[in-house]
C-alpha cells in the first residue's frame, strides 16, 4: 500500500465527517446525591430522555420542575461532581436489541457484562413501551408446559399470561421459574431471566445450570446486581420487556421471569425519596401501582392478524413471614393472571414444591389446558381438597368406614407423586400417563413409601416399551378411547413387571 | 403562602419601572423591610439572581459567556458582542469574557443554557467520534 494511498483516504475521511457546529443546550449540576442529580439549564429536555455528563456517564430524565431537573444516574457517579456540564441527547432511554442477546448475559442498558464479545445493533428499542391495546390481543389459548406436575395440572400457565410466583425467602420460587426455563427446549420459546438485585453468586449458579441442560440456546439473563445502583435495578425489568418485545415482533413466543418484584418496588422507593417524591404506604411513591401494572401490562398474546407472537410473564414476589396482605404483594396480585403460593411449612415437611394448592390459582390458564391434561387433572384437585378435608381423622385410623380411609390413602399418593427434584422438568406426556395411573386407583395398592419409585420405573417403562402411547398423546393432545385401552394395558403390564 | 424568589423578583421589577431614583430608593427601603417582616431576608441573594434575570429579559439584554483559548482584543471583542445581539435579536449584549488553554482554539459562546461550542477541542473530539 502506497503512502500516497493512505494519507488520500484520510484526508477523504476527514473532509467527509461533519465537525459543523450547533447549538447545544446544556445543564449544570447542581448537587449529586446517592445516584441522583439535581440540575439547571437542559430547558428544552424531554421526561426519560438521555443525558450525558462530563465523564461519559449516562443519565435519564426524571423530574422535570420549574426550574430544575432531575436525573438518576446509570453507572458509577463518584465521578459527577457539582458544576458539571450536563448535555441533552434527545433520545430517549433506549436498548440496543438483535438475535445477539440469546445466550449472553447483559446489564439493563444493553451492555454484555459475560466477558464475551461485545453486543451492537441498528435497532433500538424503548425502554418504556405502551402495551398493545385491546384490538392487537387475543384471549390465551395456547399453554406454556412448565414441566412441573402440580403446575401443569392444577394451575396452568397460557402463552401470553402473567402468573405470579409468591412466597417467603427460600420456599424454591427461583427454581420453579429455573424449571420453566429448563423445561422450555423444543418448545419453540426464548426466555428472559431478569435478576433484579440479586446475588451475582446465584445468578453464576442459574447460568451455570441452564448451561448444563442446553437451556441458555434459547435464554437471555438480564442482571442488575445487588451491588449495581438503583437505577440498574429499577429499569431492568423493563429492558427485558423491552428484549421481549422485539422477540413478539417477530412472531415468537417469549417467557420472561422478573425476580423479583419486590426488590424493584425498593429500588424505585429508594430513587423516589432521593428525588424527594412524597412518600405513602410503606414509605412506597403514589405511582408504586403503576409502576408494576404497567410493567405487566405489556405481557400479551398477540392475534394473528398483528403478527401474533406472545409475551408471557413469571414474576416472583417475596413476603416477609408470609404475609401476602403487605402493600407490594396485594398489588401484584391484582394484576396478574393468578398466583403460585409456596408455603414455608410445606417446604419444611419436604413437600417440595411447596405449593399451596388451596391458595393457588390461574385465572385464565385453564383455557389454554390441553385436553388430555384436563381429563386427568380435574379429579386430581378434587382429590386433594376432600384429602385435606378428612387429613385431620387420619390418627383414627382403624375406626374410619373403609371409603373415607380409601380417600386419604389416595391423598397420601397424590400429595406423594405432586413432589418434583429441582432441574427435572417432566415433559408433558409422562405427566398425563403418570396423573391418570394415580387417578384411576392404579396406584392404591403401591406403599407411600415406594411411590416416587414406582412413578420413575413407570416412566422410563412409558419410554422405553410403550412410546408410541406417549406419542400419541403429543400428537392428539388429548385421551381418546383408543388411547386409554392401550394406556391402561401398559400400566398392568407394568405392574406385573414391578411386583417381581 | 409561600412567595418564591421569582414572584418577588417580578413584583420588584413592576413596582421600579419607569421610576426616578429617589422613588426607587424608597421602593426597595419599603421592599426590604417587608422581606424581612415574612422572614425571608435570607432569599437576597436568590431574588437579586433573579431580578436580573427579568429585568434582562424584559429590557432585550443577553448575557453571554464567551470563552477562548488566547485573550481577545478589544476589536475582536465588539464584534463578537454585535453577533450574539444579532444571533438572539436582542437589544444589547452584556458579555463576561474568560480564557482557557484546554479549548486550544476557535470560541465558545454560552447564553443561558443553550451553548455553541465551536473550539478547536470540540471538533477534534466529533473527528474522533466519527472516525472510529
Amino acid at each position: 500500500m502506497s503512502k500516497d494511498y493512505i494519507i488520500e483516504q484520510l484526508k477523504k475521511q476527514i473532509s467527509q465527517a461533519s465537525i459543523d457546529t450547533q447549538r447545544e443546550k446544556v445543564g449544570t449540576v447542581l448537587e449529586v446525591r446517592d445516584g441522583i442529580v439535581r440540575m439547571d439549564g437542559l430547558s428544552d429536555v424531554m421526561a426519560s430522555e438521555m443525558v450525558e455528563f462530563a465523564d461519559g456517564t449516562v443519565g435519564v430524565i426524571l423530574n422535570l420542575e420549574e426550574d430544575q431537573v432531575g436525573a438518576m444516574i446509570l453507572g458509577d457517579f463518584k465521578g459527577i461532581k457539582e458544576g458539571d456540564e450536563v448535555r441533552s441527547t434527545g433520545k430517549i432511554l433506549s436498548i440496543p436489541v438483535t438475535e445477539k442477546v440469546i445466550g449472553r448475559v447483559i446489564n439493563p442498558i444493553g451492555q454484555a457484562i459475560d466477558g464475551k464479545e461485545v453486543i451492537t445493533s441498528d435497532v433500538v428499542y424503548p425502554i418504556e413501551k405502551l402495551a398493545p391495546g385491546v384490538i392487537e390481543r387475543k384471549s390465551v389459548h395456547q399453554p406454556v408446559q412448565t414441566g412441573i406436575k402440580a403446575i401443569d395440572a392444577m394451575i396452568p400457565v397460557g402463552r401470553g399470561q402473567r402468573e405470579l410466583i409468591i412466597g417467603d425467602r427460600q420456599v424454591g420460587k427461583t427454581a420453579i421459574a429455573i424449571d420453566t426455563i429448563i423445561n422450555q427446549k423444543g418448545q419453540d420459546m426464548i426466555c428472559v431471566y431478569v435478576a433484579i438485585g440479586q446475588k451475582e453468586s446465584k445468578i453464576a449458579r442459574i447460568m451455570n445450570e441452564l448451561e448444563k441442560k442446553g437451556a441458555m440456546e434459547y435464554t437471555t439473563i438480564v442482571l442488575a446486581g445487588a451491588s449495581d445502583p438503583a437505577a440498574f435495578s429499577f429499569i431492568a425489568p423493563y429492558s427485558g420487556a423491552a428484549i421481549a418485545e422485539y422477540f413478539m415482533d417477530q412472531g415468537k413466543d417469549v417467557l420472561v421471569v422478573y425476580d423479583d418484584l419486590s426488590k424493584h418496588a425498593w429500588a424505585y422507593r429508594q430513587i423516589s425519596l432521593i428525588l424527594k417524591r412524597p412518600p405513602g404506604r410503606e414509605a412506597y411513591p403514589g405511582d408504586i401501582f403503576y409502576l408494576h401494572s404497567r410493567l405487566l401490562e405489556r405481557s400479551a398474546k398477540r392475534d394473528e392478524k398483528y403478527g401474533g407472537g406472545s409475551i408471557t410473564a413469571l414474576p416472583i414476589i417475596e413476603t416477609q413471614a408470609g404475609d401476602v396482605s403487605a402493600y407490594i404483594p396485594t398489588n401484584v396480585i391484582s394484576i396478574t393472571d393468578g398466583q403460585i403460593y409456596l408455603e414455608a411449612d410445606l417446604f419444611n415437611k419436604g413437600i417440595r414444591p411447596a405449593l399451596n394448592v388451596g391458595l393457588s390459582v390461574s385465572r385464565v390458564g385453564s383455557s389454554a389446558q390441553t385436553k388430555a391434561m384436563k381429563k386427568v387433572a380435574g379429579k386430581l384437585r378434587l382429590d386433594l381438597a376432600q384429602f385435606r378435608e378428612l387429613e385431620a381423622f387420619a390418627q383414627f385410623g382403624s375406626d374410619l368406614d373403609a371409603n373415607t380411609r380409601a380417600q386419604i390413602e389416595r391423598g397420601r399418593r397424590t400429595v406423594e407423586i405432586l413432589k418434583q427434584d429441582q432441574y427435572a422438568p417432566i415433559p408433558f406426556e409422562e405427566q398425563v400417563v403418570v396423573l391418570y395411573a394415580l387417578t384411576r386407583g392404579f396406584m392404591d395398592d403401591v406403599a407411600v413409601e415406594k411411590v416416587t419409585l414406582w412413578e420413575n420405573d413407570f416412566k422410563k417403562f412409558m419410554r422405553s416399551q410403550r412410546s408410541e402411547i406417549l406419542q400419541n398423546i403429543i400428537k392428539e393432545k388429548d385421551l381418546t378411547d383408543e388411547i386409554i385401552v392401550q394406556l391402561e394395558q401398559a400400566i398392568k403390564d407394568f405392574k406385573d413387571v414391578f411386583a417381581e | 403562602m409561600k412567595i418564591s424568589p421569582k414572584q418577588y423578583a417580578r413584583t420588584l421589577f413592576e413596582i421600579t419601572k419607569d421610576q426616578d431614583q429617589k422613588q426607587i430608593t424608597m421602593i426597595i427601603e419599603k421592599f426590604v423591610n417587608e422581606l424581612r417582616k415574612n422572614g425571608h431576608i435570607k432569599l437576597g441573594a436568590q431574588i437579586i439572581r433573579a431580578f436580573e434575570k427579568v429585568y434582562n429579559e424584559k429590557n432585550d439584554i443577553v448575557q453571554a459567556r464567551v470563552i477562548t483559548a488566547s485573550k481577545l482584543v478589544e476589536s475582536q471583542r465588539e464584534s463578537v458582542a454585535e453577533k450574539i445581539v444579532e444571533m438572539y435579536g436582542a437589544k444589547k449584549a452584556e458579555v463576561t469574557y474568560s480564557e482557557n488553554k484546554k479549548i486550544k482554539g476557535g470560541i465558545i459562546i454560552r447564553v443561558g443554557d443553550e451553548v455553541i461550542d465551536a473550539s478547536v477541542q470540540k471538533r477534534l473530539r466529533s473527528l474522533a467520534q466519527q472516525l472510529t
